[in-house]
């Protein structure tokens, strides 16, 4: 059996691009498949999977839920001893609006999934890895994170805080031979960005340097560098996605 | 290999001690017993007796005394 690859948020968009890229790139890898609940759409994405001779498994959790957290991983644990490459994917994003229009419940149900979510996956994950002694983690910044977004206050500080857990972390683990990175994708047509307005994102995508979105699947082939040994000296940093220039 | 050799062996090899040394042996009492080192001897442990500690037994895991009542909460009678 190859590397066994846990990525969160696999039901759409970057994590599922994720997905597809290591079936495709590593047919013995082992892919353990989140997604927040079980849907028809997600079983035939897995089988689709499956029926191409990937070994793949489905695990439920709600980010907003630690204890569902806990109880599913210390499972998938218990049913999986080796895990190589965990891939923190699963975010969200509010609609927009103005820092001053920001509730505190929102900021907190967006750092509550963003920040503190990941943190606690990549406490439980990293003793796996930590066993292994080697692994790879890549976090999902954002470039909004980077350089801020305009009505995207929540967004964007929470993406920033995964930018600084993984500089932390990858200090942290070095020693078990474990490297931390991130991506920090720009506009990614995924339907995260069907939450902005079309004039708001044609006058992003008219200023942005590539004059288009990223495809998904220009991010999964960022993620997967990060994941392969292509990259085993680039640790703790940011690889930011965005097509050139200094903002989204 | 009984359970309380299996303990002890994984303090001997994480912090490459002998058996003689560990009655009085405590979190960073050797140079060995870092928190680097208090991890990997978690992972040895977890790995010697199938079990999955909780992140509060984890930070209380202050001693090899200790750690025997610690662990006794996962089934493991040494």
């Amino acid at each position: 059996m190859g590397r066994v690859i846990f990525i969160t948020g696999c039901n759409r968009g970057i994590g599922r691009a994720v997905v597809n890229k290591f079936a495709k790139t590593e047919p013995d890898a082992k892919i353990l498949a989140h997604a927040r609940k079980e849907t028809p759409e997600f079983l035939e994405f897995i089988n689709l999977i499956k029926n191409a001779g990937v070994e793949i498994e489905p695990v439920y959790f709600d980010l907003s839920k630690p204890d569902e957290i806990k109880s599913s991983l210390t499972a998938m644990l218990k049913a999986n001893k080796k895990i190589d490459v965990l891939v923190n994917n699963a975010g969200v994003v509010k609609e927009p609006k103005s820092f001053l229009m920001c509730d505190m419940q929102t900021l907190r149900e967006t750092f509550e999934i963003n920040f503190f979510a990941q943190a606690m996956i990549t406490q439980i994950i990293c003793r796996a890895l930590i066993r292994n002694g080697s692994g790879a983690i890549i976090n999902l910044s954002s470039a909004a994170g980077m350089f801020g977004a305009e009505g995207r206050f929540e967004y964007s500080a929470s993406k920033s805080a995964i930018a600084c857990m993984t500089k932390c972390l990858a200090l942290e683990l070095a020693p078990f031979k474990i490297r931390v990175n991130a991506v920090a994708p720009g506009m990614t047509d995924t339907e995260m960005i069907s939450t902005m307005e079309d004039k708001a994102r044609n006058n992003l995508i008219a200023n942005s340097v590539s004059k288009r979105l990223a495809n998904p699947d220009e991010i999964a082939n960022v993620i997967y560098f990060l994941a392969s040994e292509n990259s085993s000296y680039i640790n703790g940093q940011i690889l930011i996605a965005n097509g050139g220039g200094y903002s989204l | 290999m009984t359970n309380l050799e299996k303990y002890n062996q994984a303090f001997i090899d994480t912090f490459a001690i002998s058996n003689d040394q560990l009655e009085n042996l405590a979190y960073q009492s050797i140079e060995a017993w870092d928190s680097v080192g208090h991890m990997s001897l978690i992972a040895a442990l977890e790995e010697a007796f199938d079990i999955m500690f909780e992140t509060d037994d984890i930070i209380d895991f202050s001693s090899y005394q200790h750690g025997k009542e610690i662990i006794k909460k996962y089934d493991v009678e040494l």
